[in-house]
């Protein structure tokens, strides 16, 4: 007989990723759509106020790049949703245990954070420098510049929350797979509380708990260690709820 | 070691038993067809060998392993059918690149030349081929992964006659070249019948028959004379099909227990001995009415 390969579930993991890159590459161009259409969003400014005294006025227009970070963190809840409906299905054509089809994933997740979190603090620049071109380049005022480690902190923060985002989103990809009433279920449930809470309370309290948990966080060291753990628990999860789900049935 | 080895296979899907109790096991480089109905459980059972589903009942070996969640099974294994999910964004030739880095004994040179046979293009997409062709490159893959395991659901869907000629001397060509075991299922038995060394034929989840393909050619025998005379032969054998052909003339297809003076004697008596084609047989082991579909029609 033919002789048996052995093989292990990391050297197929890494295999997986690769191919997993090459078959999602068209997802990346969905981000560059989206930071652009971003962008534009952008250029208008989030607000201004205004006043003026003794024959003079004046505006203030506030910009922000906040935009282009939540359509990019959307982004990336859609693509953790789709590695889901997609990753296992097409893994199993080929070489796969539910493991490595995961850490593959993971994996092509933790890339997509990266380049989205680079991507869209860069993206945040941009609009900087069109604005101060726009605006005749004067008096930019001390704000305007972006200090190097500011940037980098930028950027590590955009991409752990893209990560974040991207493996919850895995995981409500998961659950759908296992049942497709979740795909009903879910979003009823995540407005239900969003509407009951407002109505009852004035805010959305559970939401709003949630993302305080991460953004009041000082410490980079604690930010980092809080997303990282909350990532590696609902990733858990993912390995060990699913780890029994039978696959092209 | 037996490749693949099952006892008491049990698999439900709601109030339906696919595959019911069901035990055999295939010995290694043996090229087996199985056979059975539309609805018989032969998907079941193949998704089963190959780990994707978990039995109920019963237990499943492959490579003395349990097969479900098993990266050694895995990667010794490839699963070809109509439903092969493959990246909609990659070409043909980008496809079987990445292909061929999953398993250890990809024949790369294979993989091309029955490509370029088949006249595909490498920059084609999976999801834009025709029917027969999109099978065409499932086969393909399923020879070139050289896997010790090579299972076949109905791979020649849509495909012409020529095109299913072709595999089938492909697939006999490449497995002398480099023995494995290759499961086969399909409906057309008397197409596959040349290369098959055995044949496992399931009737509703269960095991009908298994053996080799050489023994089933003498399992039955048909007889055809006088309606008289095709009775009283009737009465010491297990009829398995039976069909009237004139005013007194009957077929009938029965186990081959004769002693060869009995023939003999028929022969005499004015009965045609005639072999049952291994296709005509299956289909009359698991017929669901022993008249068949003239019955339906006969209704006066």
């Amino acid at each position: 007989m033919m002789s048996l390969t052995e093989t292990s579930v990391l050297a197929v993991a890494k295999t997986q990723y690769h191919y997993k890159i090459k078959a999602h590459a068209g997802l990346f161009f969905a981000l560059i759509a989206v930071q652009l259409l971003a962008f534009f969003f952008s250029l208008n400014g989030v607000g201004s106020s205004g006043g003026g005294s003794q024959g003079m006025s004046y505006t203030i227009k506030y910009f922000t790049g906040d935009v282009i970070i939540i359509f990019t963190l959307i982004w990336a809840f859609s693509i953790g949703i789709s590695m889901a409906n997609n990753g296992f299905k097409t893994d199993f054509t080929f070489v796969s245990n539910r493991l490595s089809s995961h850490l593959s994933s993971l994996a092509f997740l933790l890339t997509a954070a990266v380049i989205a979190g680079v991507t869209a603090t860069l993206c945040g620049l941009l609009l900087r420098v069109v604005m101060l071109l726009s605006h005749g380049g004067v008096d930019t005022g001390p704000a305007f510049w972006i200090a190097p480690p500011a940037l980098l902190s930028g950027i590590f923060a955009a991409t752990l929350y893209a990560a974040l985002l991207s493996i919850i989103g895995y995981f409500i990809g998961m659950l759908t797979q296992r049942h497709p009433a979740f795909v009903v279920l879910l979003p009823g449930l995540f407005f239900g509380t969003l509407f009951v809470e407002a109505r009852s309370t004035g805010q959305a309290r559970t939401l709003n708990s949630a993302i305080e948990f991460f953004s009041t966080e000082g410490s980079h060291a604690l930010f980092a260690l809080k997303v990282v753990l909350v990532s590696a628990i609902v990733f858990g999860c993912v390995i060990l709820f699913f780890n029994r789900m039978e696959v092209r049935k | 070691m037996n490749v693949v080895d099952c006892s008491g296979l049990t698999k439900t899907f709601g109030r339906t038993t696919a595959v019911k109790n069901l035990s055999f096991t295939l010995a290694p480089n043996k090229i087996t067809g199985l056979i059975g109905r539309n609805g018989a459980g032969k998907t079941t059972l193949l998704k089963l060998i190959a780990g994707y589903l978990l039995p109920n009942a019963g237990s499943i070996q492959v490579f003395s392993e349990n097969p479900f969640n098993n990266i050694k099974v895995s990667a010794n294994m490839i699963f070809v059918d109509e439903n092969m999910v493959l990246p909609a964004s990659m070409n043909l030739g980008e496809i079987l690149e990445s292909a061929g880095r999953f398993y250890a004994h990809w024949d790369h040179k294979l993989a091309v030349g029955l490509f370029t046979y088949f006249n595909l293009h490498p920059g084609q997409y999976h999801s834009k081929l025709s029917k027969g062709m999109r099978s065409a490159f499932n086969v393909i893959l399923g020879l070139a992964a050289h896997c010790p395991l090579t299972i076949f659901d109905e791979p020649t869907i849509g495909m012409d006659a020529a095109v299913r000629k072709d595999f089938y001397r492909a697939l006999l060509k490449d497995f002398m070249q480099c023995p494995r075991t290759v499961i086969l299922s399909s409906h057309l038995l008397n197409e596959i019948n040349d290369i098959l060394d055995d044949l496992l034929l399931i009737k509703d989840g269960e095991k009908c028959l298994h053996m080799p393909i050489d023994e089933l050619k003498e399992y039955a025998v048909g007889l055809q004379g006088k309606e008289e005379t095709i009775a009283k032969m009737a009465e010491k054998a297990e009829v398995l099909h039976r069909k009237k052909l004139g005013k007194d003339s009957v077929y009938i297809a029965v186990r081959n227990q004769f002693a060869e003076e009995e023939l003999h004697k028929a022969r005499l008596e004015g009965v045609a001995i005639s072999p049952v084609a291994a296709d005509d047989l299956c289909m009359y082991l698991t017929a669901r009415n022993k008249g068949g579909i003239d019955d339906v029609f006969d209704r006066n």
